[in-house]
């Protein structure tokens, strides 16, 4: 590699994967032209990684990862001209570093999920679809319905919940008719650790856009889990933030802590196409997870209503 | 004959850039003759002042009727992207193509559209076909994507190709430099390593054997 005498980091990306193993990571991978010296250490919420004589051959600075456990790669050099790593964790996981020879070469950096399965772990969560059947709910400026695009969001949301060792009732998988008053019930019977319906918003004013967080003001906690929700939200699908605000109809739900959740504007015409795609969909349900976890973390298991 | 890839993670490039300074900037000490510079053609479309935004884009009546027609997941869904496209071709040599579409669908023969009204315009990437920020604009196809690979072989040595690759594995070349070997280059590009949104890898380097 005669143009490629010096090491260069060239780009740095992370993943959550399942081994076959079983493990559940978060894997940080950062690439590279060759191999270079490297050691890590451990941060107080995070580990370094620092590379000697290696030139980093993209933007410095932070890169957000926000997949529930890890919060950010912070890459750059320091004063002694070493590349510096920091990977900054949300919670506590064991880590295990290993380099993949060939080209690129791969600097990987596998952090065990199994903490928040502690926090999810058992929880029962309802994740409800709004609308249904003859219900179409909001209507976008073309031909999407709030009906059909919030069924993808929530079963993802189920999908990952369920990784995450959550007990996970969703309360519709099709196109069916189901009233508030049911949707509720299924909850209140199931004694529900968490209520979280998925909407999108609505409004005559087509220029109207974000996503925004509905609580159950009967149900202090439920504005905090709105909030998280919302924070998560935001971070992950980069809308305006039209904040929390109290749901009247929520108070139904009595103590169970319960959030209804206005992903984007269906009505707005550039979030109805973002709405059709699959990344969305996905992204959705990644903030609205990051925003239980937090939930689940602060609030441990005292809010089981008994 | 390719060895392997590089793909190459840039800052987010905006409509001041200029995408040669860019890739001389990423590559520069990256890419030796022989190499092939592959760059995502939508980067290049930004940097050249060609993402729109929809508020600026006044979506007529044919517009926001014939938005309707490309499918849920297809580009040219919104009335403002249909309108873009429009305004790229012409509304009469649009129209032509729409007929065409129409046409040949009664004989189920599909891609008549883009025949007919321009293969440019299946470079339109609607809303959310961008990475982020500009998830909210309209982003058309290169211009000229020929003289900007030519300038990026000039200025690094290597050779260059634009591309438009997708997840489903499809993979156009817009334009090379001569030296490129199109039907290897396909081989590599197939798995999309420019990534999307969260990657930001709109470079990659294609490593000759010869440089290994």
């Amino acid at each position: 590699m005669s143009g490629r005498k010096v090491p260069r980091i060239t780009n740095l990306w992370s993943k959550v994967e399942d081994e076959e193993n079983g493990a559940w990571l978060s894997k940080v991978t950062i690439e590279s032209t060759k191999a270079y010296a490297y050691e890590a250490t451990s941060l107080e919420n995070g580990i370094m990684i620092k590379g000697k004589g290696v030139v980093i051959n993209m933007p410095e600075g932070i890169i957000g990862v926000h997949d529930g456990l890890l919060r950010e790669v912070n890459i750059k050099h320091d004063d002694n001209d070493y590349a510096t790593m920091e990977i900054i964790q949300e919670y506590p996981a064991e880590f295990r570093l290993a380099a993949v020879e060939g080209f690129p070469f791969r600097l990987e950096a596998a952090f065990d999920r199994s903490y928040l399965r502690g926090l999810l772990g058992g929880k029962k969560i309802v994740v409800d679809p709004g609308h249904g059947g003859s219900d179409k709910g909001g209507k976008g400026p073309v031909s999407l319905l709030e009906k059909n695009v919030v069924v993808p969001i929530a079963k993802n949301l189920e999908e990952t919940l369920l990784r995450a060792g959550a007990d996970v009732l969703l309360t519709r998988r099709t196109d069916q008719d189901l009233s508030r008053e049911e949707r509720y019930n299924l909850a209140v019977q199931a004694g529900a650790d968490a209520y979280v319906g998925i909407h999108t918003h609505a409004s005559a004013d087509s220029s109207v856009g974000g996503a925004a967080s509905l609580y159950n003001p009967f149900n202090q906690q439920s504005v905090t889990l709105a909030r998280f929700i919302q924070e998560g939200l935001v971070q992950k699908i980069k809308v305006a933030d039209r904040g929390i605000t109290s749901l009247p109809e929520l108070s139904a739900l009595g103590e169970i802590p319960a959030v209804e959740v206005e992903v984007v504007a269906i009505t707005n015409l550039v979030e109805e196409v973002f709405l059709r795609g699959l990344t969305i969909q996905e992204r959705a349900a990644e903030g609205i997870f990051n925003g239980l976890i937090k939930y689940f973390a602060l609030n441990g298991c005292t809010l089981k209503v008994s | 004959m390719i060895a392997g890839r590089l793909p190459v993670r840039t800052h987010i490039i905006t409509e001041h850039d200029d995408i040669v300074d860019v890739v001389k900037k990423y590559t520069g000490e990256i890419a030796c003759p022989g190499d092939i510079i592959a760059v995502a053609e939508s980067v290049v479309a930004i940097s050249q002042g060609r993402a729109i935004r929809p508020e600026t884009v006044r979506p007529g009546l044919i517009a926001r009727f014939l938005c309707h027609f490309p499918g849920k997941e297809g580009s040219l869904a919104a009335p403002p992207s249909m309108q873009a496209a429009m305004r790229e071709v012409g509304t009469l040599r649009f129209l032509l193509g729409v007929a065409a579409a129409g046409l040949g669908r009664l004989v189920g023969r599909r891609g008549d559209f883009y025949r007919v009204a321009g293969r440019h315009l299946a470079l339109i990437d609607d809303f959310a076909g961008t990475m982020w920020p500009y998830d909210r604009h309209i982003v058309l196809g290169p211009k000229d994507p020929q003289k900007v690979v030519e300038r990026i072989k000039e200025a690094t040595g290597a050779e260059a190709v634009i591309t438009d690759v997708n997840d489903l594995g499809k993979v156009d070349i817009l334009a090379a430099t001569e030296g490129v070997e199109q039907e290897a280059l396909v081989r590599y590009l197939k798995d999309n390593p420019h990534g999307n949104d969260d990657q930001q890898t709109p470079i990659v380097v294609l490593v000759s054997d010869r440089n290994f």
